[in-house]
């Protein structure tokens, strides 16, 4: 690797740069809010939501809590969850005011929608993504953010020209818990990093899935999208696609999206990665789900910081350990540090927003990032990063060797077998 | 576990992990396992079995350091594209091609990329494969295909930037399928090039508006590219053409975002001016296109332009400005501080906190304590305690002292959250004031800011203030401060001098509550003679502050108290303040806390305060903590504390100390029949009851039965044949009875283990002039094995064993150890050692005595052992 500017520099750069992003706006503009706080309709962010199961439901619900929001359209190619969607949400309003549609299209298409919330399987969402840019919205995508790197990149470079406000669904990042570890990271109490812990969750077996009838008015075609075709079995859609690489990236970027992201972010690299990665994997011997069940990668940046993927399962979690000390945070909100005495620092635990009576949360910093136009906390360009390490750690089991990574140009050095692994070609007439 | 060590166990763990690898690597592969491999996927298909694909796959994985093996493989793979497999085959192998490499399947391909069935997967096994030849085969398919096959090789071209097909693509922009017509536009945008321009600006221009705004996104994605390139003046060129009036609202934004990456100030001033257009779209990005400059400039601009705008998008800019932390937006944020428009006014006292600095302080603090809102001084607090730069603190200390009394609370408390310790001067001054409320905040402030040099002065201001309230905050001032001095022994001198030249006994009284607060040795020595002072009121507060002390340093000055003071409110304190500091963790011989609780229980006098003795030493594990507690197991008033301290520590001590424990659990058992009490007792004492024999070996000494049934063989007790059946059921039985034990015994069943059967009666009787024992049996065979059953009474499971848990320690034809454990009304069994039952008896009616019989039941031929019976009895009380 010869880059153009000294590592320092770059690493100076990128931390101020993630310092920066992590900084949330002032303030929400008291103008937005009527006289009893309410908000006039006209200054209200119009939402629409696309692909609505378990998560995007919570999200929806997520934003539909927060009065500055009005949602007006959503969109699923499973008829039951549409109008699942379509009656919760007229539910909240106590009208009938919400709009649903099959294709996506008929909602990006409407003028008065501001921003979108993108929550399908990840094979859509940087198509999704893109084509919500494109039509002049911003955009709130759950995790991970693409099934490629060339997919994420594509998304940042999109997001970047058309001046779109795009938060990932990493939510992790705004909760007190991992802040608080994070900020122990950066505020050098732990000495100098040396290791980072993702504690990830584990592929699970399943048996074969032969193919099945597709329901009346399910649109197949649809649901795949750009994905390689197969026939329908309705398991694939409950939940089971995240475990095959034809859908999903398994543990790597289902909790790796989460945990490798704050991992990157309490070494001060989220805008970076590391350049060498090792580990095995162990995967299914027979059956659907093809992601790995067992694995450990090591992730190595260039100044030696490791960052290690481990197969935990349980509660999930990160642990960030330097010379002088450590923190481990688990989901649950639970957090052990070395020396014990880090712990009484929690209480100040407020990284990426000074002010916490304006932070509601990661989709509130969302919709004050659309009202303000500054970078979310997990904005474009940081989370292709934190999903770039995924994808990374998933092509190096399945090449089963070593890889090394040049964080510029973002190609593997002296392997083509991995640098084909960057991109898939989608299915026609789906394109990036 | 330190890092080191699991560094080292990670290490070898990756070794393991790689060793299943490495292993198969060290055989090499021949053609043959090839070939045979590679035949089992031919027929795959999606709901089969996809281990012939992993095969395959781990076979790929295993060839990592084979070149050749691999290549065979990789040749194999591409062959079998010709050959007849199904579909999920194909897409399986075009998977592998993927990474592989494509260049042996290429003929294959070609053909797959005509068929709209195979296309998308034959793009896919090409996907990001370098070799040239790809894009050439691309390109000749074009003419042969159409619709959905001929976009998806559009797209592909467009995604390897193919410039050579640039010719190509430009024939279908025009294409009656729009599909293809945006594919190809699409893909322009991408490869660039001046073909690429002439087409996109064309289009653009002509009259179908889905292909023209599909143009005009290509034609930004070409700006793009021209932009990366270094091209910025034709990039810049477009972006002010894509910015003007005639574009939609994100085109034109889109068109700002890119402008400001080659041209901020240009960028900026039209964001500006699109800021009043009345587009929500294009006013949201414009404002994010200044948010992303940040050219001192650019800064001018906006604040030139600022006033001008609406309310909210003044607000928002302001905003901005804050955010790019630019000093040179200072001046305009200040005026607009001062803002007759209540918003703005609120969004710059805001965004001070940011770009202000000490010459900001004025106008922050005019509005902390002056605004016209609770917003508004809420908002220049917020303000005044983020903002940063040299002389802020001092700034804000001069506009304390010049503020009016009724103002400086609000800045005092300012100053102490920005931990400005340079206030302390003028704290202490306004300390000093007679005004309550300015000291009290003062003194608050200084109990964060002030350090041991600051003492002497904040001892002599309270031995001036008048003001109660004011004193207390003073009195924690002093503490907290004097607590920071490294000397421990050092921390009290300067109140212990202020002490002996004080007069007024309420300020005595305070300096005797500081005294309280450091609680070092000198304290103490100071609080016990004002203990014994004759002024009521200084007695009074040094018997509190040694009751409240620390540590257990006050323990004799407590006692002193305890055993002299002839008033009881101070003797209760003391006593209470006494126990709760042996309770406290302390390195200390436990010897020598024996001897303090001695001490306690020898002055107790009342109930309550016999309790508290107890309770104190139900913490304390030791023998003679043990004796001190059962000594009042006889005493009504404090029974139950005595019991339950007997209890605790008992649990304790029960492993290393067995024969007290069981001492003095017996005299437990012997002074109360409360359940709470007697069956916890139960279940210490049967672990520390040495076990008897009840059964020699040789004889039927203590038995009674049918002994030409049951016998007795290699010093076990034996009934039933393996060749006759056995007529009915049979006992044999203790001739003494037992109520509260734990039975050890150890049992085999011979015979068809779908009949036999057998049991262990207890608790039990047998029916007269009859063969049957009704009562309790822990019972054995068949299903049965664990389980509770009520033999001849009400002939019921009474609790049933887990048997998939009892199977794992089960021994069915050989020796098992059976344990059965009768206390009150709970009854539990294990066997080898594993608990099947824990079982309460809900009826009371129920025997809680009996004999214990052996049992062989009635049935086919079977046999069955007892030996090695043991029994640990609780014996019976009263």
């Amino acid at each position: 690797m010869k880059p153009t500017i000294s590592r320092r520099t770059f690493l100076k750069r990128t931390t101020a740069a993630a310092v920066a992003s992590a900084v949330a706006p002032y303030f929400v503009p008291s103008s937005a809010l009527g006289k009893d706080g309410s908000i006039a309709a006209s200054r209200r962010i119009v939402m629409g939501g696309i692909g609505l199961g378990g998560q995007g439901t919570r999200d929806m619900r997520n934003f539909m809590g927060q009065k500055e929001v009005q949602f007006v359209a959503v969109c699923d190619v499973m008829p039951d969850r549409l109008q699942a969607a379509q009656e919760l949400v007229n539910a909240n309003y106590g009208n009938q005011d919400c709009a649903a549609y099959k294709d996506f299209r008929d909602l990006l298409a409407r003028k008065d929608i501001d921003a979108v919330l993108i929550a399908t399987g990840d094979r859509w969402h940087p198509l999704l993504s893109i084509e919500a840019a494109r039509a002049g919205k911003d955009v709130y995508c759950e995790k991970p953010m693409s099934l490629t790197i060339a997919e994420s990149r594509a998304v940042a470079d999109t997001m970047k020209r058309y001046g779109t406000v795009y938060q990932c669904g990493t939510q992790r990042r705004s909760m007190e818990s991992f802040a608080f570890a994070v900020q122990l990271a950066r505020s050098g109490k732990l000495g100098k990093l040396h290791t980072l812990h993702a504690y990830l969750n584990r592929g699970p077996i399943t048996e074969n899935l032969p193919p099945q009838p597709v329901p009346e008015g399910f649109d197949w075609d649809m649901w795949l999208g750009p994905a390689p075709y197969m026939e329908y079995n309705a398991q694939i859609t409950s939940w089971l696609w995240n475990w095959n690489y034809n859908y999903g990236g398994g543990a790597m970027t289902d909790w790796g999206s989460h945990c490798n992201d704050l991992c990157q972010w309490a070494n001060g690299t989220d805008l970076a990665g590391p350049v060498e990665y090792e580990g095995w994997a162990k995967f299914p011997a027979d059956g659907f789900c093809n992601t790995p069940t067992d694995f450990n990668v090591v992730a190595t940046y260039a100044d030696g910081v490791k960052l290690i993927m481990h197969d935990k399962g349980g509660s999930l979690g990160v642990k960030f350990e330097g010379d002088e000390g450590w923190v481990y945070v688990d989901d649950n909100g639970n957090a052990e540090t070395e020396p014990k005495s880090l712990l009484q620092n929690r209480k100040f635990a407020k990284l990426g927003w000074t002010d916490l009576a304006n932070w509601t949360g990661h989709h509130g910093n969302f919709l004050q990032c659309v009202k303000t136009r500054s970078n979310p906390i997990a904005w474009a360009e940081v989370a292709h990063r934190s999903a770039t390490t995924g994808h990374i750690a998933n092509i190096c089991v399945r090449l089963s060797r070593k890889l090394r990574w040049d964080v510029q140009a973002e190609r593997f050095i002296n392997d083509e077998e991995a640098n084909r692994m960057l991109y898939r070609a989608m299915r026609s007439p789906w394109q990036l | 576990m330190n890092y080191s060590i699991k560094k080292a166990l990670f290490v070898w763990f990756l070794v393991f992990g790689w060793f299943g690898c490495t292993y198969l690597q060290a055989q090499p592969l021949d053609q043959a396992q090839i070939d045979t491999k590679l035949a089992a996927i031919a027929g795959y298909q999606q709901g089969t079995s996809r281990a012939p694909l992993i095969a395959v796959e781990d076979m790929i994985r295993q060839t990592q350091d084979q070149p050749e093996p691999r290549r065979i493989i990789r040749a194999k793979l591409s062959q079998m594209l010709d050959q007849e497999i199904t579909p999920d085959c194909r897409a399986f192998i075009c998977r592998q091609l993927w990474y592989l490499g494509a260049e042996d399947a290429l003929p294959s391909l070609a053909r797959m990329l005509q068929d709209e069935k195979t296309v998308d997967i034959a793009c896919y096994a090409l996907g990001n494969d370098p070799a040239p030849q790809i894009n050439t085969i691309l390109r000749e398919t074009m003419p042969q295909v159409q619709g959905k096959t001929l976009v998806a090789i559009v797209n592909l071209l467009g995604n390897r930037r193919d410039s050579d097909s640039a010719q190509a693509i430009r024939q279908l922009v025009s294409h009656a399928d729009k599909n293809i017509a945006e594919a190809a536009l699409a893909a322009l945008g991408k490869i660039g090039g001046d073909t690429a321009r002439q087409m996109l600006v064309e289009m653009r221009a002509k009259g179908d508006p889905e292909l023209a705004a599909a143009a005009t996104h290509a034609y930004l994605r070409y700006a793009q590219g021209l932009a990366d390139e270094g091209q910025a003046q034709p990039a810049a060129k477009i972006y002010e053409e894509l910015a003007g009036p005639g574009e939609p609202g994100h085109i034109r934004g889109a068109a700002l975002h890119g402008l400001a990456g080659i041209d901020e100030v240009r960028a900026v001033s039209l964001a500006l001016a699109a800021l009043q257009e009345p587009d929500p779209v294009l006013n949201r990005v414009a404002i994010g296109c200044i948010r992303k400059t940040g050219k001192a400039e650019v800064i001018q601009l906006v604040a030139r332009e600022l006033p001008k705008q609406e309310t909210p998008l003044q607000v928002l800019l302001i905003g901005t400005l804050a955010d790019m932390g630019n000093p040179a937006a200072l001046p305009v944020i200040t005026t607009s501080a001062q803002s007759k428009n209540e918003e703005v006014k609120i969004a710059a006292l805001r965004a001070l906190a940011a770009v202000g600095n000490a010459s900001s302080v004025k106008l922050l603090t005019g509005s902390a304590v002056g605004g016209e809102s609770q917003l508004e001084k809420d908002t220049a607090g917020y303000s005044l305690k983020t903002i940063r730069g040299d002389g802020v603190d001092e700034a804000i200390i001069r506009q304390m002292k010049d503020a009016k009394n009724e103002n400086r609370p609000v800045l005092i408390q300012i100053l102490a959250e920005r931990s400005a310790r340079g206030a302390v001067p003028a704290l202490l001054e306004q300390a000093a004031l007679a005004d309550e409320k300015v000291s009290r905040s003062a003194f608050q402030a200084l109990a964060r800011l002030a350090g041991e040099q600051d003492l002497p002065a904040m001892v002599k201001i309270i031995t001036s203030l008048s003001s109660e309230e004011a004193r207390k905050d003073a009195e924690q001032a002093i503490i907290q401060t004097a607590r920071q001095i490294a000397d421990e022994q050092r921390q009290a001198d300067v109140v212990l001098t202020a002490l002996s030249q004080t007069k007024p006994v309420p300020v005595q009284c305070s300096l005797l509550r500081v005294l309280g607060g450091i609680a070092n040795r000198q304290a103490l020595e100071r609080l016990q003679t004002a203990a014994e002072d004759k002024e009521p009121a200084l007695q009074d507060t040094a018997v509190r502050a040694l009751a409240n002390w620390p540590n257990t340093q006050a323990a004799g000055a407590l006692m002193k108290i305890i055993q002299n003071t002839p008033n009881e409110t101070h003797r209760t304190l003391a006593f209470r303040g006494y126990i709760r500091l042996l309770s406290l963790p302390e390195e200390r011989p436990v010897e020598e806390t024996l001897n303090l609780y001695a001490q306690a229980l020898a002055q107790a006098r009342q109930t309550s305060e016999k309790q508290l003795v107890l309770s104190g030493l139900a913490n304390v594990n030791h023998p003679q903590a043990l004796q001190m507690v059962q000594s009042y197991l006889e005493d009504m008033e404090v029974q139950q504390e005595a019991a339950l301290a007997t209890l605790k520590i008992a649990q304790e001590l029960k492993a290393a100390n067995p024969k007290e424990v069981q001492a003095a659990l017996e005299k437990l058992l012997a002074n109360t029949n409360d359940q709470k009490l007697t069956q916890p007792a139960r279940e210490i004492l049967i672990e520390v009851i040495e076990p008897v024999a009840i059964f020699d070996g040789q004889t039927f000494t203590g038995w009674e039965g049918n002994q030409e049934l049951f016998r007795i063989a290699e010093g076990a007790i034996v009934a039933g044949t393996l060749d006759k059946d056995t007529a009915r059921n049979e006992f044999l039985c203790t001739e003494k009875e037992y109520a509260d034990f734990e039975l050890h015994l150890q049992v085999r069943l011979l015979g068809d283990p779908a009949h036999a059967n057998a049991g262990i009666q207890f608790r039990s009787r047998r029916v007269p002039n009859n063969n049957e024992v009704s009562g309790y049996q822990a019972d054995m065979g068949q299903q049965y094995w664990g389980c509770l059953y009520d033999e001849a009474r009400r002939n019921t499971i009474l609790a049933q064993a887990d048997a998939a848990e009892l199977e794992k320690v089960l021994h069915r034809d050989d020796w098992n150890d059976y344990v059965i454990r009768a206390l009150g009304s709970r009854i539990q069994l294990w066997i080898n050692g594993q608990m099947t039952i824990d079982y309460t008896e809900p009826d009371e009616k129920m025997e809680q005595t009996g004999i214990i019989g052996l049992q062989i039941h009635a049935g086919p031929p079977s046999q069955v052992w007892y030996r090695n019976i043991n029994i640990k009895e609780i014996p019976k009380v009263k």
